[in-house]
């Protein structure tokens, strides 16, 4: 312990994430339909059924006359400035049929707007699970780096329902974590064991003690809620999935913009376009 | 302890044929010299100017150096007959005359505290104590520099000041990175605070250690007038780096408390592995201070010098922590270790050959020119080398100048009349002069060091702006605190013949 380098790095480690409570304020719900008016008023009820034990915010609904192109639903988002966006996959087309994309008008909204978009399973969906879209009871909030997401942690407390279960997820990439082991077995000075073993301790405990400071915060601010962190290594998407489905999730919370490309972030696609199934909050 | 050789960060490499081939023609030039009948002052005094000059220019490893230098310098004095073999028994265990020119009480200091100070880094008490000091200031820029400041003054005080700046230095990167505060004023002011922790005890530097030993000052003492000094310097310190840098406290609450959920966040305990070790090696850290504080009241121990009781703190910590006990030892700064040997057997060398005297007939006329105008020669003339170059050899010259004086004090009426003043003179100056320029103390390149790393480049003349002011400062109040402290009776005058007596039982194995 003699260098600047050791010092810093024991400085670094020490100085943690801490969560912020702020909920946020979702008091007008725009549900987007490309529906015709009865059967976008059945998607609504649907909609306010799934919600009805978290908000008590104000709704209206888009019906499938109101917008055709993408420029139509934005300029339409942007006239009601809604707190939340409601909809499903693949408006106005077919192809929600084949599970590869979401969609020329979600691609495109999901980016431009800066307002939470939940994707529901499409109303025509078969083989949805038993407890998909009755209510919150269980939500999940995943990120590739969780330590420091305050927004979708804060989302996710927000729309799970009293006495829910709130599930604060982070993977740790394998093929990624792989990939450098393989770089630092290939570099004398450093030990690769060592490296393995510290480098992932490092890496699972940063998102651990920003979950641990979240259920400090929690347990004053929400103390009904059930939190149960789930911090691992593998492969993202299988993952998620198996996490997903093995605690009978209703609702996962995920970020989406990444301030370096104009995509949507490469795990929450995938996530966003196979998850069928599951509603998500796409923040 | 303080002012490690070690001064940059960055590893120098000397061309070893022009090192021996300067070795030759300086050795060549000396005989020379010798033969020609040229006295031998003149000749040693020669050597010693280039090899104090050499140190000053910094292009070759300075262990080496004065090694070198010791080894030339010795050969030619033996040659010439300076040096006899003293008869101490039998010739089997005789010490060898060089072996009795070091001060191993302050080699003693080194190795033991070198070895303690990393053990107690290891258990991470330093870094806790850090984390906790960061958390009172809440994240204000202002309270942080404060705290940022006194911690930098109180672990100079008692560790190196190198390693005082790497942890406090490191920390501020951290938490500046955090608060969005630039990390530069902190950083230049927790390089210059650590002269001022440097000044704090007899042991907070290597000159202090020079110069206090060699002048009698017992620990106590010297924190007695050494400390009121620090507050005051730390204040003024403070508020002029404020002003220098324009540091203001955060007044709007919002942004205090987002500062402070920030600094919060931090987590001293993150920085601890085993909570067993470290409150043993809290209990260590008190026990040394104390048993450096009060030495000269504990029996047997006070027979001894101060060093022994780094060996004994660094003795207790390797029992405690037993593990990688060959890395812990090869922290020890073998490089500053092989500097003194080789600069006390230089300095022993120009003792017997009349070099030190000769300087002190020279030193003679500005510093007998009154007790006004003798100590303040001595601080500010001290203070400015110390600023250009390495204050280490400095103090060790000008210490054995003034052990000369003490020894004819007898003779000499000025030296008896303020001869004290000199030495609190040279202690302050040679301690606050490395703040006048960026290579003048070795924490202050390493903050700037870290700076650099950080994307932040200080010019030389950037550093001395501010520096100089600092210093000019610094030195005014030191100037009037000194002759005030005298008048209210902090300092006093040296019974020299105690002090001696003092210094050769508690410094049993000092050359002096």
């Amino acid at each position: 312990m003699s260098s600047v380098d050791q010092f810093t790095s024991v400085f670094n480690a020490a100085s943690k994430t801490a969560f912020q409570f702020s909920p946020p304020k979702l008091e007008n719900i725009l549900i987007v339909t490309d529906l015709e008016s009865d059967a976008a008023t059945r998607y609504t009820e649907n909609a306010k059924t799934f919600f009805c034990k978290t908000t008590t915010s104000e709704w209206s609904t888009v019906n499938g006359e109101d917008f055709k192109t993408v420029k139509d639903l934005l300029e339409l988002v942007e006239s009601r400035k809604p707190d939340l966006i409601v909809t499903y996959r693949h408006l106005h087309s077919e192809a929600w049929r084949w599970p590869h994309s979401l969609g020329e008008h979600l691609d495109v909204l999901i980016q431009v707007t800066d307002t939470p978009v939940i994707l529901t399973p499409h109303p025509d969906k078969e083989g949805i699970p038993e407890h998909t879209m009755k209510n919150t009871d269980s939500v999940m909030a995943i990120n590739d780096h969780m330590a420091g997401e305050d927004a979708l942690v804060n989302h996710a407390t927000l729309l799970t329902m009293t006495g829910g279960t709130l599930h604060l997820t982070h993977i740790e990439d394998e093929a990624i974590f792989d990939r450098y082991m393989e770089i630092i077995g290939k570099i004398p000075e450093i030990d690769t064991e060592t490296a393995r073993e510290t480098i992932l301790a490092q890496l699972l405990r940063e998102p651990s003690d920003y979950i641990d400071s979240t259920e400090n915060v929690l347990s004053e601010k929400r103390d009904d809620l059930n939190i149960v962190k789930h911090i691992t290594k593998g492969n993202q998407l299988k993952e998620y999935r198996r996490t997903i489905e093995e605690n009978k999730v209703d609702l996962v919370v995920l970020k989406a913009h990444d301030e370096d490309q104009l995509a949507m972030s490469s795990t929450a696609y995938s996530l966003a376009v196979e998850l069928r199934t599951t509603p998500l909050m796409i923040l | 302890m303080s002012e490690a050789t070690n001064s940059k960060p960055v590893k120098k490499r000397h061309n070893p044929l022009h090192v021996t081939i300067a070795v030759i023609v300086v050795t060549i030039t000396c005989c020379l010299m010798l033969q020609q009948g040229i006295e031998h002052k003149y000749v040693f005094g020669l050597l010693l100017a280039i090899t104090l000059g050499m140190l000053a220019l910094e292009k070759i490893n300075k262990a080496i150096l004065v090694l070198v230098g010791s080894g030339v310098a010795l050969l030619l004095a033996i040659s010439q007959g300076l040096l006899k073999q003293e008869s101490h028994g039998d010739s089997a265990h005789a010490l060898p005359v060089y072996i009795e020119m070091i001060d191993w009480g302050t080699i003693g200091i080194i190795i033991g505290s070198t070895i303690f100070v990393e053990l107690i880094s290891r258990s991470g008490l330093f870094a806790w104590i850090s984390v906790k000091i960061l958390k009172v200031s809440g994240g204000d820029p202002f309270k942080l520099l404060i705290c940022f400041s006194g911690l930098t003054v109180v672990f100079s005080a008692f560790l190196n000041n190198v390693t005082a700046m790497i942890i406090v230095g490191s920390l501020t990167i951290v938490a500046c990175k955090k608060l969005k505060l630039s990390a530069m004023p902190f950083l230049l002011a927790e390089g210059i605070y650590t002269n001022i922790g440097g000044l704090l005890t007899l042991i907070s530097s290597i000159p202090n250690i020079i110069v206090g030993t060699a002048a009698g000052i017992k620990y106590t003492d010297f924190l007695i007038v050494a400390g009121p000094y620090c507050l005051i310097a730390f204040v003024a310190t403070l508020y002029l780096v404020r002003y220098l840098f324009k540091i203001k406290p955060l007044s709007n609450e919002v942004e205090k408390a987002k500062a402070k959920v920030m600094v919060d966040a931090f987590d001293e305990w993150e920085t601890v592995e085993d909570r067993t070790f470290f409150y043993l090696s809290a209990l260590v850290l008190c026990a040394i201070i104390l048993g450096f504080a009060l030495h000269s009241s504990i029996p047997v121990l006070n027979q001894m010098g101060l060093e022994v009781i780094a060996i004994i703190g660094a003795t207790v910590m390797l029992v405690i922590y037993p593990t990688d006990v060959e890395g812990v030892l090869n922290e020890v700064e073998w490089t500053l270790v092989l500097f003194f040997l080789g600069l006390f057997t230089l300095l022993g060398v120009m003792e017997h050959a009349g070099v030190l005297t000769m300087i002190g007939e020279l030193l003679k006329t500005p510093l007998s020119a009154g007790e006004t105008i003798g100590p303040i020669a001595m601080m500010w003339s001290s203070a400015f080398f110390s600023g250009l170059t390495d204050n280490i050899p400095l103090a060790a010259v000008l210490a054995k100048v003034l052990e000369g004086f003490q020894s004819n004090i007898a003779e000499l009426d000025w030296f008896a009349d303020y001869g004290h003043m000199l030495w609190w003179s040279l202690i302050f100056g040679a301690g606050l002069g490395g703040n006048f320029t960026p290579i003048g103390s070795a924490s202050t390149v390493v903050a700037i060091g870290i700076l650099k790393k950080e994307g932040h480049n200080v010019t030389f003349m950037q550093y001395v702006k501010i520096g100089a002011i600092v210093v000019l400062v610094q030195l005014t109040l030191a100037t009037g605190y000194l002759f005030g402290a005298e008048k209210v009776g902090l300092i006093k005058k040296m019974n020299t013949e105690k002090a001696s007596t003092e210094e050769v039982q508690g410094h049993g194995s000092n050359g002096h």
